[in-house]
Order: structure tokens, then C-alpha cells, then sequence
């Protein structure tokens, strides 16, 4: 590697020396040129003018004419090829005025710049690589600024779908306690609460756990993929029935097998039953309905809007986090928001 | 003291550097106001050369006179060509203008 920039180094090092070689040869061909010129049409000038005005030189002016017009000459060839040079030179070394230019700029505008490319010489292969840097840096920080919008987003998703776990507890423990203090509460009761607060904090805990794994996607092989959507449709009841009137229809879910990420689709779930909680009238009937649509396994849910809904920023993350779910399956979301109504269609896994 | 001889050979080194030195200047110069402003000097230069060369000449001389007067006039119009130029071609051509009349009156003042 490091003789292969060395190599490309020396061959850019002598484009640039055989250009200052050439601007140099230039400059003293016009020199020469200049000076071969001058001396030819002086002379026939003055002896042009002498005869026109009859005028005679003896030898002595003679000489002194032409030691005045070879010294002329060659003063002014002098200075023009002075001029030459410096013109040259001065044309090639204000391209590295330019790339100074364009790293300012690039101070300026926070590495969104190129520096123009010109010649092909060692001034070239800097601006090439001032611009390579400063592309590199750019690619880092935008990859940068996105891999932090992901982390905020998971840990805005997660958190919001754990508030679903722990508002289920509370109500459980809420219920508990109002049913100890009035002593209406079974062991065979006691112990199914308890049972589902259980499995709430293991779904919290599992929560933390994909928040501090980034997330995987973890699938694994479900013999009985009707059987779990049935479970976990029967825990969205449980927490609905007591305030909405829950239309349910399982009738089109097929049975199926496939690898499924259970916590995802549970926290799909709960995201449907929270949406339905800060949103739906609870004057009007909240459908759920389970089918195939395009080949695939289809949730839909359906509700009336409540009228004085405010639809905040959590509406949105929860909806963010069923369309990532969606997507690890290579499915969709479609929503429908309405007036009155609001529909969300979840397109998942692909049943065949 | 210079006698007349020193005097024109002065004149004519000194003129064929200026002239010499203009056109090189204005067609290798990258600065574009630098350039512009070369551009204008040389044009006021081939109209000095002009007037230079018509004084060489005697009234009843008319083809030359015309021929030097024609020549100054080709600096002028490089000029106005120069101020209505619209494309890169027409300043190119403007700056030949001007180039040609530096050179042919230098060459039809001294040479021919």
C-alpha cells in the first residue's frame, strides 16, 4: 500500500515539475523569440529612417546603434519572458489559492462543499482528496445523526409500549385491592391476578430487554399461529370489555404455522387496545377482525372517534412501532382517519 | 541627450514591449476584471498606435492614411463589440479585434 502511494505520489510530483519545466521553457523560447524579433526589425527601421532623411552614420554610430539595439532588445526580452513566467505560474499557483478558498468554505459550511477540480497534477490529487475526506466525514455524520433518530425512536416506541404492561397492572392491583378491602375476593381469583401481573412484568421486562438488544427481531417457529392470535385477541377483550363493546371475528383467521416474533406481536396488540383507550367513543362498538388480505395475515381495527380526542404525539409512536413490527414481516400499515372514524389495517407474515 | 535615432528606437522597443506585453496579459490573465480592464487598455492602446502611425505620414499618402485610420477604428469597434457581447464567442472576438489592431498598427507604423 504504502509503495503504491509513493509511486502515485512520485508520478503526481512529476506532472507538477515537468509543468514549471515547461512554463519555464516557454517564458525563454518568447524571451529568445522576442529578442530575435526585435533585433531583425530594428535594424532595417534605421537604416530605413537614414535613408528617408539622408542621413549617414559613420562606423563608430554605426556600432552604437546596434549595441543600443541589442542591449534594447535584450532587455525587453528580458522582461517579457519575466512577464511570461509569472503569468504562467501565477495561472497555475491560483489553483491552490482556490483549494485554500474551498477549505474555508468547507469550514463554513460543515464539510457540504467541494472544492473544483482542475489539471491533472499534485494540486489535483490534494483537492481530490480534501474532497474524498470531507464527502467520508459527511456520509459519517449524517449515518451519525440517524443512527441517533433510530435509538430515540426505539426508545420513544418501547417506552410508550410499556406504559400498555403497566397500566394493565395497575388496574389489576387497583382492582385487587378494592376487591380485598371489601372482601370479595377468592384464592382461585387472587391467584389469576396475580397470574397476569406476572406475565405483564415479564412482558415489561422483556421490553427492556429488546431496548437494551436494539430491538432484534427475534422470530422462532409457531406450530399454531391461530392459536396465539386467539390469546392474545383474548387479552385485548380483557382489558376492553369492561368499558367498549368489543365486535370481534376470528372467523377468516386461517390456521397457520410460521415463525413469529411473539413480543412483536403482542406489543401490536397492545398498541390497538392503548389507541382505543385514549381515542374511541365509548358509545359505539370497537371492531376487531383477523382475516387473509393479499395473501397476508390481516388485523383490522375499527372505532369511533371520541369527540374531544387529542390526538398527541404518542398516537403517532405507536403507530411508528406496528409499522416497524409490520415491516420485519415485509407487510404494511394502511389508516384511515376520518371524521367519526378511525381504521387501521396491519398487514403481517405471508400465509400460504 | 537622445538624438532622433535613440529616440525612434527607443519608440519602437518601448511600443513593441507595450504591445507585446497587453496581448499576453489580456488572453492570459484568469481574473476576469483584470482581464476586462487589459481588454480596455489595449483597445486604448491600438487607438494610440493609430494616432502614432498617422502622424507618420504625409497628407497626400491617403491609401496609408486610411489603412492606419481603419486600424484605430478596429479598436474602437472591439470595444463597442465588447460592451453588447452577449456570448463568450463575441468577447473572444473583441479581444482578437483589439489584439489585430495592436499588432497590424505596430507592424504598418515600424515595418511596412
Amino acid at each position: 500500500m504504502k509503495s503504491v502511494l509513493k509511486e502515485t505520489g512520485r508520478q503526481a510530483n512529476q506532472k507538477l515539475s515537468r509543468e514549471i519545466l515547461l512554463i519555464f521553457l516557454i517564458s525563454v523560447a518568447t524571451g529568445l523569440a522576442t529578442y530575435f524579433f526585435l533585433l531583425s526589425m530594428a535594424g532595417p527601421i534605421v537604416w530605413n529612417y537614414c535613408e528617408e532623411n539622408h542621413i549617414v552614420l559613420t562606423e563608430m554610430q554605426q556600432i552604437d546603434i546596434d549595441y543600443f539595439i541589442q542591449n534594447g532588445s535584450l532587455l525587453i526580452a528580458v522582461l517579457l519572458f519575466l512577464l511570461v513566467f509569472l503569468i504562467l505560474m501565477g495561472r497555475k499557483l491560483s489553483y491552490l489559492q482556490t483549494i485554500l478558498n474551498g477549505i474555508d468554505a468547507l469550514r463554513i459550511h460543515h464539510m457540504d462543499y467541494s472544492i473544483p477540480i482542475e489539471g491533472d497534477n499534485e494540486f489535483t490529487e490534494l483537492a481530490r482528496s480534501i474532497n474524498y475526506l470531507s464527502k467520508t466525514e459527511r456520509e459519517l455524520d449524517e449515518k451519525e445523526k440517524q443512527l441517533k433518530q433510530e435509538r430515540e425512536l426505539l426508545i420513544r416506541a418501547l417506552s410508550h409500549d410499556i406504559r400498555t404492561p403497566l397500566t394493565s397492572i395497575r388496574s389489576y392491583s387497583e382492582l385487587m385491592a378494592g376487591k380485598l378491602e371489601c372482601g370479595d375476593i377468592n384464592g382461585e381469583e387472587l391467584k389469576e391476578y396475580v397470574s397476569l401481573m406476572r406475565r405483564k412484568a415479564d412482558q415489561m421486562k422483556e421490553l427492556t430487554d429488546q431496548l437494551l438488544e436494539n430491538n432484534r427481531h427475534r422470530p422462532e417457529q409457531i406450530e399454531d399461529g391461530k392459536f396465539l392470535v386467539e390469546q392474545l385477541v383474548l387479552e385485548w377483550e380483557e382489558l376492553l370489555e369492561d368499558r367498549y363493546d368489543c365486535n370481534i371475528d376470528l372467523t377468516e383467521c386461517p390456521t397457520f404455522a410460521a415463525e413469529i416474533d411473539i413480543r412483536g406481536f403482542q406489543r401490536i396488540f397492545d398498541n390497538l387496545h392503548s389507541n382505543i383507550e385514549k381515542y374511541a367513543d365509548e358509545n359505539a362498538p370497537v371492531e376487531l377482525i383477523i382475516g387473509v388480505t393479499d395473501g397476508r395475515l390481516c388485523i383490522r381495527q375499527k372505532n369511533k372517534k371520541k369527540k374531544d380526542a387529542v390526538y398527541v404525539e404518542s398516537h403517532q409512536i405507536g403507530l411508528l412501532s406496528i409499522k416497524s413490527i409490520a415491516g420485519n414481516y415485509g407487510g404494511s400499515v394502511i389508516v384511515r382517519n376520518e371524521e367519526e372514524t378511525f381504521e387501521i389495517r396491519i398487514l403481517l407474515l405471508e400465509i400460504s | 541627450m537622445l538624438n532622433s535615432l535613440d529616440a525612434l528606437i527607443v519608440a519602437f522597443l518601448g511600443m513593441s514591449f507595450i504591445s507585446m506585453a497587453g496581448v499576453l496579459l489580456m488572453f492570459f490573465v484568469k481574473n476576469e476584471k483584470w482581464k476586462k480592464r487589459m481588454f480596455y487598455g489595449l483597445s486604448i492602446w491600438g487607438v494610440i498606435v493609430a494616432i502614432c502611425n498617422l502622424q507618420t505620414y504625409f497628407s497626400y499618402m491617403l491609401g496609408d492614411i486610411v489603412v492606419a485610420a481603419l486600424l484605430g477604428l478596429l479598436a474602437v469597434a472591439a470595444v463597442l463589440i465588447w460592451k453588447f457581447a452577449k456570448s463568450e464567442s463575441r468577447y473572444k472576438m473583441a479581444q482578437g479585434m483589439a489584439a489585430v489592431s495592436v499588432v497590424a498598427g505596430m507592424m504598418h507604423t515600424f515595418l511596412i
